[in-house]
């Protein structure tokens, strides 16, 4: 009896411990070192109060540069401009920073600068750079920034996104889960993005705004600009108060902009794309040259267009580097006539037949083009790391680099002297 | 799937354990003495699998054995226990029900069908994780050897760890993703002690 009850207290046990383990659950968590990236808003009134001239601060990040008689204006990428007094090309002195939050261009006409600042176009009396005055504004000139990864920058009720705070996390998912791809995720109640560590490790960027030195131009009395799919025009007849008057689509991502004679010769990511500006508020299309899928900018000098072409990009994921030289005096029907192969090349100048080609990494190259059809390199300067150049005058080269602004005097193409540098300063 | 010289190795261990321990010295019913119990069960919760135990100890006091023990846990994914093994005997009768609980780690060792999710690909790193169990059994003996049924819980915690690919192509510090698994179930076993 004693036997059965004990066999019968295991058995009650045994099915006890069955019906338990319905209680029970297993786990399994993936967890993903991740960073955090938070946008940083700007009020649009900060934004719209924001432009004045500051004291001269270091150059951290060079970008366009326009050289207004004996001043060097240069882009502070995102941040304003460096005011440069140029009046002995040897010893270059900063002399005031214009804060423009979120500028990336500017053109000049007479003592009127139009200058980007986020979603406006802003136009400032630079007749005592030191002291610029804003004269005129048109707002939300440019359609709302998106950005990858799927943040979307609240414009209207919270303003402009300048800047992410990052944060490192851990990311914990349930293991296979569907919903998540595994490299990141984002919140879209929070408008955050949370990215493994090992699949970014930058900020988020904006969409359409990689690799671009020219986007403003100007033509007669009309500034034109580029931005992602669209080409803008604005009559700055009354040079300080610009006027929006249309805004052209064009099928395709616009990145730099040239304009010459009665045409504006847009660098496109499938192609160098021609507009005429007959009717100068709204430029009509004319060609295309297929060819080219350029992010630098184009140049034109005597019905010749010169186009650089850089590998490796999101204009070009080929291997193919080259100058390709084209014939535009019918602009609608553009004729290559060569091409040379390049290393890297990013911004390129000319002046009265003599090129000049950043090459990045490369060097700076000093190259003959009297003849297009036989462009010949005179001098590749080594030991600087150029993204854009400008021949001002006949014999003084400015020059955007890894590492500062560099000022050249070209008058002996093969052996092109040094004037000055102004370094960025170490972050 | 484990090589054929795998499961040959771990099952020798598991029974050399017995012939060592029972070649020791010959156990009398409620004497002290060294001991060696081979188990084989199964394992209940979201999933199921078996289990093999195999523990060796020192028997005292009529009520207390003390040993250590490895394993096989064929679960969600394989591993392998080595632990501390602790057991009281509610009597000093040869028919007993008895108390065991035990703790250590949890080798992982799975196999390429228990892969996480994660581009096929084989993990780059396993870490061992806490491994207990805890039950209530009844112990009947036969000459000198004892047959007994026993049901309780087991914890086991692995961890898979994985190098990621990277979807930017730029440098990225080497960190790990980490599929951290705990299982939670109720095991029945039956064994037999030598």
């Amino acid at each position: 009896m004693f036997y059965l009850y004990k066999l019968r207290t295991a058995t009650v046990l045994i099915v006890l411990m069955l019906m338990a383990s319905g209680c029970l659950k297993d786990s399994c968590d993936v967890k993903t070192p991740s960073t955090i990236y938070k946008p940083v808003y700007l009020t649009l009134n900060d934004l719209r109060s924001a432009i004045k001239s500051e004291a001269p601060r270091n150059i951290e990040e060079t970008g366009k540069i326009y050289l207004y008689g004996k001043y060097i204006f240069l882009n502070e990428t995102g941040k304003g401009l460096h005011v440069i007094d140029n009046s002995n090309p040897s010893a270059p002195q900063k002399i005031s920073f214009i804060n423009v939050p979120g500028n990336l261009d500017l053109a000049v006409k007479g003592n009127i600068m139009y200058v980007d600042s986020y979603i406006d176009l802003v136009a400032l009396d630079i007749t005592d750079p030191t002291h610029v005055k804003e004269t005129g504004r048109v707002r939300s000139a440019y359609p709302v920034s998106t950005y990858r990864y799927g943040y979307y920058m609240d414009t209207a009720s919270l303003g402009v996104i300048v800047d992410f705070i990052r944060k490192d996390t851990m990311l914990v998912n349930t293991c296979n889960n569907p919903a998540w791809n595994g490299e990141y995720m984002y919140d879209g109640a929070q408008n955050v993005a949370i990215f493994s560590n090992s699949a970014k490790s930058n900020a988020p960027s904006a969409t359409g705004k990689a690799g671009s030195t020219a986007r403003f131009g100007l033509l007669n009395n009309y500034l034109y600009t580029v931005h992602n799919w669209y080409l803008t025009s604005y009559n700055i007849e009354q040079r300080t108060t610009p006027v929006k008057k249309n805004v052209i689509p064009v099928n395709a991502t616009t990145e730099t902009i040239f304009p010459y004679k009665d045409n504006l010769f847009l660098g496109t990511t499938t192609g160098m794309l021609i507009y005429d500006v007959v009717a100068p508020e709204t430029p009509a299309y004319k060609g295309m040259y297929a060819h080219i899928r350029a992010c630098d900018p184009v140049v034109v000098e005597n019905d010749r267009a010169y186009v650089t072409v850089r590998g490796g990009t999101i204009c070009n994921a080929t291997s193919v580097n080259e100058l390709a030289v084209l014939d535009v005096r019918n602009p609608a029907q553009p004729i290559p006539l060569k091409s040379y192969a390049m290393t890297s090349p990013y911004g390129l100048g000319i002046n009265n037949g003599r090129l000049f080609i950043c090459e990045g990494a490369a060097g700076l190259r000093f190259l003959d083009a009297i003849n297009p059809v036989a462009v010949k390199t005179l001098r590749l300067l080594t030991g600087i790391e150029p993204y854009d150049v400008i021949p001002e005058n006949d014999h003084i080269l400015l020059v955007t680099a890894k590492d500062g602004l560099y000022q050249f005097d070209y008058t002996d193409m093969k052996a092109p002297k040094l004037l000055s540098k102004i370094s960025i300063a170490k972050k | 799937m484990p090589s054929f010289r795998s499961i040959c190795c771990l099952l020798s261990a598991i029974l050399l354990t017995g012939t060592v321990t029972v070649a020791q010295q010959k156990k009398k019913t409620g004497s002290n003495g060294l001991y060696n119990i081979n188990e084989i069960g199964v394992q209940f919760s979201d999933a199921k699998g078996l289990v093999l135990r195999a523990i060796g100890g020192y028997h005292f006091a009529g009520h207390f054995q003390v040993g250590a023990g490895i394993g096989l846990d064929d679960y969600t994914v394989r591993s392998v226990p080595l632990f501390a093994d602790f057991r009281y005997n509610l009597n000093s009768t040869p028919n007993t029900f008895f108390a065991y609980s035990g703790a250590g780690v949890s080798m992982p060792w799975p196999t390429h069908t228990q892969y996480p999710d994660y581009y096929d690909k084989k993990p780059d790193k396993t870490s061992p994780g806490l491994y207990t169990h805890v039950g209530l059994g009844y112990k009947t003996r036969f000459g000198q050897h004892a047959f007994h049924i026993a049901a309780g819980y087991t914890h086991a915690a692995v961890k898979l760890k994985y190098i990621p690919w990277t979807i930017m192509p730029e440098p990225a510090p080497v960190t790990y993703i980490t599929y951290e698994y705990k299982f939670n179930r109720v095991s029945i076993v039956a064994g037999i002690t030598l």
